[in-house]
């Protein structure tokens, strides 16, 4: 799930691409929604209006872009 | 075109365009610690010209030695993100082979190389020099304290380590950061350019040395 990034345009979904090395907290997940073509080697976006399948949610009053995924290994 | 660079993080959303195996120290000294939605990044932002924004960035989560260049995510049209990147490229004095991805070059999500052929070379070991001659006292320094320093900004490479056939066992990258000072005469070298003077036992950056490195962002605005 992604706010709007400051100074952006919209929700936006951002992550790391590829696994968290072993021993790097954070969540390793995948999603069958492709990541919209503008990103790199390193890093991945989805746009709420851009990026075919991304859904929208509220949180704390938030318009927020959620991408559906397996969630690997969450750690704490 | 001369490049600007400021001590505070940009205020404007960005999208990646190239990886480059440098650190960001290697091209300012301007940099801050910010944080976005994606995490925690070490940063620096530049204007080119009068309009061209750009940062270079390290993510936490990025890999060690490299920095990635962001435009203004306003920018869209693939072509003219692939002018802006040259010209970025050319004005930061970015060699070629330093580049491991660039926007329109296909890639793999997660996976990224060194270029196999990313090494230090006579041309970035000039700048290079000049760069870390101007910090210290009197903007002098020894050919010695260069080459202790360079580890600092240039990730070396196994290349770079290889030792040098003329001079072995002194590795590869040694020689091509003594050939700098020693090379006086090289008119694409600092001396001949009068960025420098030669010193008994290095070299001292002048205000023209000062001058070239501010006009490509070395130091803060």
């Amino acid at each position: 799930m992604g706010r709007i990034p400051m100074g952006g345009m919209e929700p936006t979904v951002q992550a790391y691409a590829g696994a968290l090395p072993l021993g790097v907290r954070g969540i390793n997940f995948t999603t069958d929604i492709n990541p919209y073509p503008n990103g790199s080697p390193f890093e991945v976006r989805w746009y709420l209006t851009r990026t075919p399948g991304v859904q929208t949610r509220q949180k704390n009053g938030q318009e927020c872009a959620c991408i559906i995924a397996d969630i690997d290994n969450e750690q704490p | 075109m001369p490049i600007k660079v400021s001590r505070y993080p940009s205020e404007y959303s960005v999208e990646p365009h190239a990886i480059m195996w440098r650190m960001i120290s290697s091209y300012t000294t301007c940099i801050y610690e910010s944080e976005d939605d994606l995490d925690f990044y070490e940063g620096a932002s530049f204007t080119m010209g009068n309009a061209c924004q750009f940062s270079l960035r390290k993510y936490k989560g990025h890999p060690q030695n490299t920095c990635t260049l962001y435009l203004p995510s306003e920018i869209i049209d693939v072509k003219e993100i692939i002018g802006f990147v040259s010209e970025i490229v050319s004005a930061l004095c970015i060699p070629g082979y330093a580049i491991a991805w660039r926007r329109g070059v296909r890639f793999e999500y997660g996976k990224l190389d060194r270029p196999s052929n990313d090494r230090l070379r006579e041309s970035e070991a000039r700048i290079l020099a000049l760069k870390i001659a101007s910090q210290q006292q009197d903007r002098y320094a020894s050919t010695e304290f260069i080459k202790n320093s360079v580890p600092k900004y240039f990730p070396l490479s196994s290349i770079d380590l290889m030792p040098s056939e003329p001079r072995y066992p002194e590795p590869h990258w040694e020689q091509i950061v003594r050939n700098v000072i020693s090379h006086k005469s090289n008119p694409r070298g600092p001396f001949a350019l009068g960025y420098a003077t030669r010193t008994r036992e290095g070299l001292q950056v002048t205000d023209a040395g000062i001058g070239y490195l501010n006009s490509i962002g070395f130091f803060c605005d």
